[in-house]
């Protein structure tokens, strides 16, 4: 059997050398991050020669912690700064800017992520991150201005700065002092009145998150108001961000299917179901909490959001508001690359399973396929080496109930796989998909390393 | 993401140094962590529990908190309640849609088991009132030592149906047992505590079998008695009435060590054997037997296989059990496998003259209270046996032999009680644990091992894992940069590394495969 896979791997090998393709993916701009660095380092000096001196400690350490994260982040593989995809992301952030006066003196870096969680955030200082995972849930640049839109008024309102001194005024405050230090003395009950305390502060930090959010929208209606945006795309928006949560970018994952081989059939225990305790809790459905829930929220439901902005938005729609500034079809094509460069970034930021999963649904839906199953063969060489050093648990996600059913299902055949197992299932895998793996230029390397797995098993 | 940390506050003592201070949350906020543990069904972990104390609410009254989480540690459930300050959980257990706690209240004497339904409510409670000399019986013997094993385990799942509990029992003057049944569909139970015929009664739950709790007894004459009787007795698990009581004689004498119930539908009892009239606390054994068993505690068939015949075939070894450089054999554990063989594993030791017993005896005039000889425990032994009981191998797994020094006297003890007191006195046998599936398609044998190499010198974590017909070893180095770190039971065929940083407080816990 061996022989036989040399030989169709050597004769496959020189057919295909010629019409090797790899993915083009976006080369980040290393220069910029240097300069946007400095930028976050200034922005901190300045801002910690400002700090109100009578809580300096405090401030200090918070804005410590504030900015070399946002530093970490503009320095990370994960913040996108490809020259052409950054032009794209500032034609949209320009129309914004240009188009509304109080915003023009503002120092902004508004960068996209490679990360695949449907999220937006603004860091406090002027920067702003768009991530991967929530373009591919728009359906056009309207709704991703409005996102900006909303990262930007909560940037122009200062509303990270007002939550700082929240929170440093609160804590220091004599009424909050004077009834810490009165539970402190006291013999009995004390982690409840803590407890009480500690949820009276987040629940007020939480509404008045809430309301920043509101805030935000509302000006973000504003600012999308002055542009050229078609003001439906706000609305369009929040129904999107309504159902991020519930579902996926690709269709069901059907393991036994995409993993089909009739060398090495698929064994239903990977993925067999066992008793658990509480089996009959569906947390996820509970409501019993649903009061203390609802205040621990940082934003406000997006029907209560789109119920506020319906009416204002009606009345200032209009048909001949556009989509697109740029075109739909280049906005799908980053569409595509943001899922690809997403899966990537799992794999180079050592988040293997969440690797792994994209990669099968890629393949399933025989999308990029050459890139799908060097991906797959990639992830599994690497998994097989880290299970068997027994660092593998640093490097995949363990089941949760938050997760989506079809990622847990991947999750629970990582971990029933034994090491000659994903062996086994490596080599296989390569060898019946060798054909569209060896249209990729590295599947090569991976493919041999599979064999060499296998061989030592 | 991967890793999960846990931050234990674990007493913080908050001094009021002087008004101008200011105080945090985190430096008033007191938790206590009482006791934690794996919740197991058979030999599988299904979930962990922690029990700590969460508030104080007056002197003799604290809040308890006890969390329970899932095998992979993501939480199930919190429950919380007032109780006396004096109480702690001993053991916990699930039968596949239950879920049973054993608190114990050292002030009141009381045993208290909770049901828990698969809806997470409190189903039934029942309650075992302890006389004073019973509890500290308990404290001597069931409580007094806790490993991984679970050597002391008291508390065994029935399917669907509720849970065994086997504990020390002190009835008057008589050393006994109690087993008790709790049911977990209704509230039901019963106990059943042996004194007739004996002075001290030391019983094994072995198993249940078509409505039958099977039993070994071992009944001694008086305290000192050096050959007790060895007996199989089955109780109704329905009522706990007594159904037989049968001697463990057949074509030789058995010490049962378990029942299994084979793919066949037929309960089979295993353990190792002796000579006929033999005393199986003190002889050597003459190798393993196995034997069929009705619900009447027939013994409808038997099968051996001798050290003498069988195993020297595998093995360098005496008619005695003695094997080459190994030394003796003492029993862990013995599972089946979904293809019917049965694995046997277990762990050597042989006592070798200590240099500085001798030198210690000559030096005090004979009155030294160290022993002329030592104890040496050795390597790891995995026997298989195919699903008709015949030997089809035995293999040695090498690892640092543990020395340790033993008292004066001991260089006379027998080769089959010195070995029952390295385990369950000394507790010095690196074996940890042992893990099978339900399916029975896979099971781990775990233990520690120490390692003096050029690259690595420290504590190791070993293990022989079977999946699918096929044997394979692994080690992990369990030393790192952590003030304290630990190998505990995760899912079967995983471990749960907890390395703990004292500086920051903080507990890191991952699962890694056994390979």
């Amino acid at each position: 059997m061996k022989t036989t896979c040399l030989t169709l791997f050597l004769c496959l090998s020189v057919l295909l050398s010629y019409g090797q393709t790899s993915y083009t993916f976006f080369v980040d701009d290393s220069l910029m991050k240097v300069k946007y660095a400095k930028e976050v380092d200034n922005i901190k000096e300045t801002k910690i020669k400002s700090l109100d001196k009578k809580y300096l400690k405090d401030y200090k350490e918070i804005y410590n912690e504030s900015f070399s994260n946002i530093k970490e982040l503009i320095l990370s593989k994960e913040a996108i700064t490809d020259t052409a995809i950054n032009n794209y992301l500032q034609r949209i952030v320009q129309e914004i800017i240009q188009k509304n006066k109080e915003l023009s003196g503002l120092k902004l870096r508004v960068i996209f992520t490679r990360n695949l969680w449907a999220n937006a955030y603004s860091m406090g200082d002027g920067t702003i991150a768009v991530n991967a995972g929530m373009l591919l849930y728009l359906n056009n640049e309207a709704e991703l201005a409005f996102i900006i839109s909303h990262e930007l008024a909560h940037y122009y309102l200062d509303h990270s700065g007002k939550a700082i001194d929240k929170y440093v005024t609160t804590i220091n405050s004599e009424e909050y002092q004077k009834e810490l230090k009165a539970i402190a003395k006291k013999k009995f009950g004390v982690n409840k009145e803590l407890d009480k305390l500690s949820k009276a502060v987040v629940f007020d930090s939480r509404k008045h998150s809430r309301t920043h959010e509101s805030e935000a929208d509302y000006y973000a209606f504003k600012f999308l108001r002055n542009s050229l945006f078609n003001m439906n795309g706000i609305i369009s928006c929040l129904e999107v961000l309504d159902k991020t949560s519930d579902s996926s970018f690709f269709a069901p994952l059907k393991l036994e299917i995409v993993l089909k081989n009739d060398d090495y059939p698929f064994k239903k225990r990977w993925i067999e179901e066992e008793s658990s305790i509480f089996s009959e809790i569906n947390i996820k459905k509970d409501t019993s909490n649903k009061k203390e829930i609802d205040s621990l929220k940082t934003h406000p439901d997006c029907k209560k959001r789109i119920t506020l902005l319906k009416d204002s938005v009606a009345k200032f729609a209009k048909n001949n508001q556009p989509y697109f500034i740029t075109n739909q079809a280049n906005f799908n094509k980053i569409k595509e690359k943001f899922l690809m460069e997403g899966i990537e970034y799992c794999y180079t930021s050592n988040n293997l399973s969440r690797n792994l999963y994209y990669a099968l649904s890629l393949l399933q839906q025989q999308q990029e396929k050459p890139f799908a199953v060097y991906s797959i063969a990639r992830c599994l060489n690497i998994l097989y080496d880290k299970q068997k050093n027994h660092h593998l648990g640093e490097a995949i996600d363990d089941e949760n109930k938050f997760f989506d059913a079809d990622y847990n299902l991947v999750l629970k055949m990582l971990s029933k796989l034994r090491l000659p197992e994903i062996a086994d299932l490596n080599f296989n895998f390569c060898k019946a998909n060798l054909s569209t793996g060896l249209l990729y230029k590295n599947f090569e390397k991976e493919w041999k390393t599979a064999q060499l797995n296998y061989t030592s098993n | 993401m991967k890793t999960k940390q846990i931050i234990f506050l674990f007493t913080c003592l908050f001094f009021l140094k002087s008004q101008a201070q200011k105080m945090s949350i985190d430096n008033v906020y007191k938790v206590q962590l009482q006791n934690s543990g794996a919740i197991k069904e058979a030999k599988e972990v299904k979930g962990y529990f922690f029990f700590y104390v969460s508030d104080k609410i007056d002197k003799k009254t604290n809040e308890y908190t006890l969390k329970i989480t899932d095998a992979k540690l993501n939480k199930l459930k919190d429950i919380k309640f007032e109780d006396n300050k004096d109480i702690s959980i001993l053991e916990s257990s699930f039968n596949g849609k239950d879920l049973i706690f054993l608190f114990y209240n050292s002030k009141e004497r009381t045993f208290e088991y909770q049901v828990y339904g698969a809806n997470g409510v409190k189903k039934h409670t029942y309650t075992r009132e302890l006389s004073k000399k019973e509890k500290r019986f308990l404290e001597q013997t069931y409580m007094a030592l806790a490993d991984d094993e679970d050597t002391f385990s008291g508390l065994y799942p029935i399917e669907d149906k509720g849970f065994i509990s086997n504990t020390p029992s002190r009835e008057d003057k008589d050393y006994t047992f109690e087993i008790d049944f709790y049911s977990s569909a209704e509230k039901k139970e019963w106990s059943y505590i042996p004194t007739v015929g004996g002075k001290k009664f030391i019983g094994d739950y072995l198993g249940t079998y078509n409505n039958v709790v099977y039993l070994e007894v071992l009944r001694y004459g008086s305290l000192m008695d050096q050959k007790p009787e060895s007996n199989i007795v089955g109780l109704d698990l329905q009522t706990g009435k007594e159904l037989f009581e049968k001697p463990t004689d057949g074509k030789y004498r058995m010490y049962p060590s378990s029942l299994n119930i084979l793919k066949d539908g037929v309960a089979y009892v295993f353990g190792e054997y002796f000579e006929a009239d033999g005393n199986i606390m003190k002889d050597k054994s003459r190798g393993f037997a196995f034997w069929q068993i009705d619900e009447k505690g027939k013994i409808l068939a038997e099968k051996y296989a001798s050290w003498e015949d069988d195993f020297s075939k595998f093995l360098n070894v005496t008619s005695k059990g003695k094997i080459d450089d190994f030394g003796f054999m003492f029993l862990h554990s013995m599972m089946q496998t979904a293809d019917g063989s049965i694995y046997a594993v277990g762990e050597g030791f042989k006592k070798v003259a200590s240099g500085l017993g001798i030198a210690a005896n000559i030096l005090g005039g004979g009155r030294s209270n160290m022993s002329v000889a030592k104890m040496n425990v050795t390597d790891m032994v995995l026997i298989k046996f195919d699903q008709n009981f015949k030997l089809k191998d035995a293999t040695i797994f090498e690892k640092n032999t543990n020395k340790f020094e033993m008292q004066s006297g001991m260089e006379y003890v027998s080769t089959a009680l010195i070995g029952k007191m390295i385990k369950y006195q000394w507790g010095r046998f690196d074996y940890k644990y042992s893990q099978i599936n339900k399916a029975g398609t896979s099971f781990n044998i775990c233990y520690e091992d120490y390692v003096r190499g050029k690259g690595y010198k420290g504590s190791t974590f070993n293990s022989i894992s079977y999946n699918e017909g096929k044997i394979t070893t692994d080690k992990i180095n369990t030393k790192s940069d952590a003030s304290k770190s630990a190998v505990l039971q995760g899912a079967q065929g995983q471990v749960l590394i907890m390395e703990y940083y004292k500086k920051t407080k903080i507990l890191e816990l991952h699962f890694e495969k056994l390979n």
